[in-house]
């Protein structure tokens, strides 16, 4: 498994795990990159390196998630990159799915009855998710940039606000799609266009990488570095 | 094939070691993670499932309380001893052929699966299916208990079982299975529910 550093090109990067195109996308680093290498492209798009590296390295491998070196990694930087992610959730990944069961529905009229129900149960979960991205939006993450201006500027914030913690809002939505691609690769009799339905489970399961992902930065990063920021201002407030 | 994921990790001093043996490991189709000094452990917290780890006796003996502390969720942890010499018996050896070497750590992923075979049925038992169709009809866990006269500490422990057979976790999910397999009938369910 490696480990990429900055002095990596992109385009080795990406020869290596084409997955992380998307990433590059919400970092705004744009296809035509020739030969630049991690720490020429970070330059170029005022991006972090440290914090881009540890966002392409933690896609990458699903068990390297080194918490401790992630201690800097700046709130404002988090919160920009999630609201990417959730922009490409919104605009290209959810509707492919649902391009892509639209088009088994109709190839397959002898099993519809049984499609129909399941592509009830993944509309439920489109809304319940856009939702909850649509909270986070508009709710969550106003609230901890304003902190996060508050604590920087040094005018008082207050104390209670209350844990950040959605660890099982996560799960629980994502068990949801999980379910949804079990049933089809697993349990439902074989539908016409064996490559429609490979297209359909392989949009899932970057989708579930993605979201899973998604949960381990707001979860192990963001709302760590909220309540400690919390924790550390109303300390310094009762000097 | 076991559901649970079985990680392999090796720790050794030497780079050139940890490098040949991950060639090794990869043509089982596990992606090893690599550990050179105990530091790294840091960079792969949360490991759940199986582990194996392929460690030299001194490293093992150091660190042994450290790892098992460090991965207190995995379910098991399987040493294998790594050594560079010819004495060694049971573990695996620099001077293995990678046959040899796949064949050790192959075992030792077996010898998971058989403790999962042991406790499981692959298979869902009558009165699982009895406990799937009340769940898909929409009982609370409650109304199955006293449904099938058993306690909700028992229906409880069945709906995890069957999740885990069928890797399908939520109701909606094991509605849409019960239909598939004609445990119910799709007249029978609320489709309002599969949510």
């Amino acid at each position: 498994m490696s480990i990429f550093n900055a002095q990596h090109k992109i385009i080795e990067i990406i020869e290596h795990d084409c997955d992380l195109l998307p990433v590059l996308h919400r970092f705004g680093i744009k296809l035509g990159f020739g030969d630049i290498t991690v720490a020429q492209a970070c330059t170029q798009n005022n991006i972090d390196s440290g914090f881009f590296l540890g966002i392409l390295n933690v896609y990458h491998s699903e068990n390297y998630f080194p918490e401790h070196k992630f201690t800097h990694f700046k709130i404002t930087d988090i919160v920009a990159y999630l609201v990417e992610t959730h922009k490409y959730y919104r605009e290209y990944i959810l509707p492919e799915i649902e391009r892509l069961f639209n088009l088994l529905i109709q190839q397959n009229s002898n099993q519809n009855e049984i499609l129909m129900l399941l592509e009830r149960m993944f509309v439920n979960f489109k809304k319940e998710y856009y939702k909850h991205i649509e909270n986070e939006e508009k709710q969550i993450f106003p609230l901890i940039l304003e902190l996060n201006r508050k604590v920087h500027s040094g005018i008082p914030i207050q104390k209670n606000l209350g844990d950040f913690n959605f660890v099982n809002i996560h799960s629980q939505l994502d068990d949801k799609i999980i379910d949804i691609k079990n049933l089809l690769i697993k349990y439902l009799p074989p539908l016409k266009d064996a490559n429609n339905c490979n297209a359909f489970a392989i949009a899932i399961f970057r989708f579930e990488k993605d979201i899973k992902d998604h949960a381990r930065i707001e979860e192990r990063i963001l709302y760590p570095r909220v309540n400690a920021l919390i924790l550390n201002s109303t300390a310094s407030n009762d000097k | 094939m076991t559901n649970k994921k079985v990680h392999i990790i090796l720790f050794n001093r030497s780079e050139t070691i940890l490098k040949g043996l991950y060639s090794i490991v990869v043509e089982l189709g596990i992606e090893p993670i690599l550990i050179k000094s105990v530091e790294d452990f840091f960079d792969y917290p949360h490991l759940l499932g199986y582990l194996i780890i392929v460690i030299p006796e001194d490293l093992l003996e150091e660190n042994q309380a450290f790892i098992e502390n460090h991965y207190d969720k995995a379910d098991t942890i399987k040493f294998l001893i790594f050594s560079n010499n010819y004495s060694s018996t049971d573990n695996i050896n620099i001077n293995d052929s990678v046959e040899i070497i796949h064949q050790k750590l192959q075992q030792g992923i077996s010898s998971f699966t058989d403790e999962e075979i042991q406790n499981h049925t692959p298979e869902l038992t009558p009165r699982e299916i009895d406990v799937l169709k009340l769940v898909a009809l929409g009982y609370t866990n409650k109304e199955i208990a006293n449904d099938l006269f058993i306690s909700t500490h028992t229906a409880i422990s069945h709906r995890k079982n069957i999740s885990e057979k069928l890797g399908i976790k939520t109701i909606s999910g094991l509605t849409m299975y019960a239909v598939i397999k004609q445990i119910i009938e799709i007249k029978d369910i609320n489709t309002d529910n599969l949510k």
